[in-house]
C-alpha cells in the first residue's frame, strides 16, 4: 500500500449484512454521512460518485465488490480535479469485524 | 509527539464528565475493557495499574490530569517481553462538540516495531468501540479476546 495512508479499525455490534447495507446504500449513507449519496450500480469498473447536498464532491470508480466482505472504490475530489490536472486517487477498503452476542 | 505513534479519534454521545469516569473509575473500566481494572488515586505523580482477575497487565505514572479535559499517564506492560521495551505514554484528549464528545486517544514514545505498538495497535480500537457502545446503549461489546499472557514482569 502506497504512502500516505489512513486506516481506521472499529467493532460494531451488527451483522455483516446490515453494515454493507449502511456502506452501499444511499437510504442509508444519507442518515450517517451527513446528507451524502451513492451514485453508483456496484459492477467493479462502474463509474462512482459522491453525492452532499445535491452536489457532486468525489467522483472514481468501483474496485472490488465482494458481498459482504470487502469493498473498495477510488475517489478523486471534483473540486481538486478542477484546479489541477493532477488526479489524485485513494482506495478504500472496509472490512467487516463483528461480533456476536 | 514522537514516532512512532498511534493515534485514534472517536465521538461519543455522552458527556466529558460520563467520560472522563469511564477512563478512571474500575468498576467503569471492567466491563468495556475487557476485563481490566483500572486503580488510581489520579494526583499527578501517583502511580495507577491496570490489572485483569487480580494479575497486573500494565502499570505506570500519572503525569497530567485535568479533569474532564485532558488525561495522561505512562505506560509499561507487564509481560515480560514488553518489559525491555521503553516507557511509552498515552494521553487522552476529550474535547465537547454538541451532543457529542470527541475523544482522541494518543500513545506516543513507542518503540519501533515493538511488541508493545503491535498490541495496543490492536487492542485501542476494541477498547474504544466498546467504550462508545457501554456508553450510548449500556452495552459492552463482547469480542474475542486477545489472548493474554499469564507471566508477568509487573510486582
Amino acid at each position: 500500500v502506497r504512502k500516505p495512508e489512513f486506516i481506521y479499525v472499529s467493532y460494531m455490534e451488527t451483522t455483516s449484512e446490515k453494515l454493507w447495507e449502511a456502506l452501499t446504500s444511499s437510504e442509508f449513507s444519507r442518515r450517517y454521512w451527513f446528507n451524502t449519496e451513492l451514485k453508483t450500480d456496484w459492477k467493479v469498473g462502474s463509474p462512482f460518485a459522491l453525492v452532499m447536498n445535491g452536489t457532486t464532491t468525489d467522483v472514481g470508480e468501483v474496485l472490488a465488490f465482494d458481498r459482504p466482505r470487502r469493498l473498495s472504490y477510488t475517489t478523486s475530489s471534483t473540486r481538486r480535479r478542477g484546479r489541477s490536472r493532477r488526479r489524485k486517487s485513494s482506495s478504500i477498503s472496509k472490512s467487516t469485524a463483528v461480533s456476536s452476542s | 509527539m514522537s514516532k512512532p505513534e498511534f493515534v485514534y479519534t472517536t465521538y461519543i454521545e455522552t458527556s466529558a464528565e460520563n467520560l472522563w469516569q469511564a477512563l478512571t473509575d474500575g468498576d467503569f473500566t471492567e466491563p468495556y475493557w475487557f476485563g481490566h481494572r483500572v486503580a488510581s488515586d489520579w494526583k499527578v505523580g501517583s502511580s495507577y495499574r491496570f490489572a485483569r482477575q487480580g494479575a497486573p497487565t500494565n502499570e505506570g505514572k500519572v503525569l497530567v490530569v485535568e479533569p474532564p479535559k485532558r488525561l495522561v499517564y505512562s505506560w509499561d506492560s507487564c509481560s515480560p517481553e514488553a518489559r525491555r521495551e521503553r516507557t511509552s505514554r498515552v494521553t487522552f484528549e476529550l474535547e465537547p462538540r454538541g451532543k457529542v464528545v470527541q475523544l482522541t486517544v494518543t500513545h506516543d514514545e513507542l518503540d519501533e516495531r515493538g511488541v508493545t505498538l503491535r498490541n495496543i495497535s490492536a487492542g485501542w480500537p476494541m477498547v474504544l468501540a466498546s467504550l462508545k457502545s457501554l456508553l450510548e446503549t449500556g452495552n459492552a461489546l463482547e469480542i474475542d479476546p486477545p489472548a493474554v499472557t499469564k507471566e508477568t514482569a509487573c510486582a
